[in-house]
C-alpha cells in the first residue's frame, strides 16, 4: 500500500474543511452584484498576473509571426525589383534576353531554431511556419543575402541548412557590375572569389550575386543531386582585390551580406526557376 | 519540507499548466481531462487532507473567477473533494493502475455531481443532461490520463511506496 502518515490531527482536518466550506458558502450566498465585485477584486490578485504574462507571450509570438510575413513580402519585393533592374542592365550591355534575370518562385519564411557548429559541418536547423514540400539543395537566404542551402529535410516543417561558411562549400557567383563569373569558397575566416582572370575589371565595393550557373566538377557519382540556385541573390561585396604576379587569377576577398552568427528569419526559395540555373558540388 | 515544496510545485504546475495549456491540446470533441482534479488527488494522496482541502479551495476559487455568478461553487466542491480523498488515503490501495483510475473517475463524478446539483438549484439549469454528456466522458478521460500522471508522480518520488 502507498501511504504516508498524516501530520495533522483529525480535528485539524475537520476544522480546515469547515473553514473552507463556510468561506465557499459565504461567497455563494452573497448578493449577485456583490459577488461580481468580489470576483473582480479577487481576480486582480489571483489570476490577473498570470493572464498578463500569458497575453504578453502570445502578443510576442503573434508579432514575431507578423514580422516574419512582412519580412517575406519585403524580401520578395526587393528581389523582384533587383531582377527588373538587372534585366535592364543586361539589355544595356547586350547580354541578351536569354540571360536569366533571376528570382522566380516563392519564399517560404522559416525560423532558425538550432545552430550546429563543427569542424566538418556548420548547419542551421530551421522551422517553417507552414508545411513545405522542400527538398535538399534549395537555396536559403536572409533579408541581407545568400546564406546556404537545405542539406537534410527532417519533415515537412523542419530541415537542416548548410551555411556557406561550411568547409568545401562552393557557389557560382557573378560580379553584378561587369557580369564576370567566379566561384565563391570559404577560406579560413574569409570568403574568396576564384577563377577571375588577373586582367579583369574588379573593384573594391563591387556587389557579388549568385550567378545561377553550374559549377560542374568531377564526381564519382553522376546521380548525385545538383544544387540549384537561381541568379541574382545578393552574396556580398568585394573588400580586397589584388593581382599577384605569379598567378593567373585575381585574389578577391568578399564580405558576405548575410550574418551567420545570430538568429533571424530566413527564407527557403521554392520552387526553383525551372531548372534553368544550377550549380553542382562534388 | 523539501518533499512538501516539491509536491506543491508539481500539483500547482499540473493544475494550472494542465488545465490551461495541455487540456485544450488533447481535447477530443470538446472533452478534455480535468487536470485540476488529478492534481488535487495527487496532493491528497501524497500530503493528506489538510493541504488538499486548502489547495482545493484555492484552485476552485481561481476557477470560480472565470464564472463569477457561481463564485464559491468550485471552491466548495474541490475543498470537499480534497478532504474526502485525503481522509480516505489510509484505506485506499492506490498503487494499482486500476485503483488509481477508479479513484480519479469517482472523484470527477462526485465533484461534478455536487457541482451540477447546486448549479441546477441556483440557475434552474438541467442536471442529468450535462452529467451524462459531459461529466461521464470527462471522468473516463481524466481517469485514463490520471493513471499515467500518478505513475509519473510515483517515479518522481512524489508518491512513495511504503512497507
Amino acid at each position: 500500500m502507498l501511504e504516508k502518515p498524516s501530520r495533522f490531527s483529525l480535528g485539524g482536518e475537520i476544522l480546515t474543511l469547515v473553514v473552507c466550506v463556510v468561506l465557499s458558502v459565504t461567497l455563494l450566498v452573497l448578493p449577485h452584484d456583490t459577488r461580481i465585485v468580489v470576483a473582480d477584486r479577487l481576480g486582480i490578485v489571483l489570476t490577473s498576473p498570470y493572464w498578463k504574462v500569458r497575453n504578453f507571450g502570445e502578443d510576442i509570438t503573434r508579432t514575431q509571426t507578423e514580422n516574419t510575413l512582412l519580412k517575406q513580402q519585403l524580401t520578395e519585393l526587393e528581389m523582384t525589383l533587383a531582377a527588373g533592374e538587372r534585366m535592364g542592365r543586361d539589355a544595356i550591355r547586350m547580354a541578351g534576353p536569354a540571360l536569366d534575370p533571376g528570382y522566380e518562385g516563392e519564399m517560404v519564411p522559416c525560423r532558425v531554431v538550432m545552430r550546429q557548429r563543427g569542424r566538418f559541418a556548420t548547419m542551421l536547423k530551421i522551422r517553417s511556419l507552414s508545411p513545405v514540400d522542400w527538398e535538399p539543395w534549395l537555396p536559403v537566404i536572409s533579408s541581407k543575402g545568400y546564406l546556404g542551402r537545405v542539406r537534410a529535410v527532417i519533415n515537412d516543417r523542419e530541415a537542416w541548412v548548410e551555411l556557406m561558411i561550411a568547409p568545401e562549400f562552393a557557389l557560382g557567383v557573378e560580379l553584378e557590375r561587369t557580369g564576370l563569373l567566379g566561384i565563391l569558397r570559404p577560406r579560413a575566416d574569409r570568403f574568396v572569389v576564384e577563377m577571375i582572370g588577373r586582367d579583369e575589371d574588379v573593384r573594391v565595393g563591387d556587389a557579388v550575386i549568385t550567378s545561377g550557373i553550374a559549377e560542374v566538377r568531377d564526381s564519382d557519382d553522376p546521380d548525385k543531386p545538383v544544387a540549384l540556385t537561381p541568379r541574382g541573390f545578393p552574396v556580398g561585396r568585394v573588400t580586397e582585390v589584388s593581382s599577384p604576379s605569379e598567378q593567373l587569377f585575381k585574389e578577391i576577398i568578399l564580405e558576405p551580406g548575410a550574418a551567420f552568427d545570430y538568429n533571424e528569419t530566413v527564407f527557403v526559395v521554392t520552387p526553383l526557376g525551372g531548372g534553368r540555373s544550377g550549380e553542382a558540388r562534388r | 519540507m523539501r518533499d512538501f515544496l516539491r509536491t506543491t510545485v508539481i500539483w500547482v504546475l499540473l493544475a494550472f499548466v494542465g488545465d490551461t495549456l495541455i487540456a485544450p491540446g488533447i481535447a477530443i470533441k470538446g472533452i478534455a481531462p480535468d487536470f485540476s482534479v488529478i492534481a488535487l488527488i495527487l496532493l491528497a494522496l501524497s500530503q493528506g487532507a489538510v493541504p488538499a482541502t486548502l489547495a482545493g479551495f484555492v484552485v476552485g476559487l481561481v476557477q470560480d473567477l472565470s464564472n463569477p455568478t457561481l463564485l464559491g461553487l468550485h471552491a466548495l466542491c474541490k475543498c470537499g473533494l480534497g478532504f474526502g480523498v485525503g481522509s480516505l488515503r489510509g484505506r485506499l490501495v492506490y498503487g494499482l493502475a486500476v485503483v488509481n483510475g477508479a479513484i480519479i473517475m469517482v472523484a470527477v463524478l462526485a465533484h461534478d455531481l455536487l457541482f451540477l446539483l447546486v448549479k441546477s438549484r441556483l440557475t434552474d439549469e438541467g442536471f442529468l443532461g450535462p452529467f451524462f454528456t459531459q461529466s461521464l466522458p470527462v471522468a473516463v478521460y481524466t481517469g485514463l490520463v490520471g493513471v499515467a500522471v500518478l505513475r509519473l508522480a510515483e517515479y518522481a518520488g512524489v508518491l512513495r511506496q511504503e512497507d
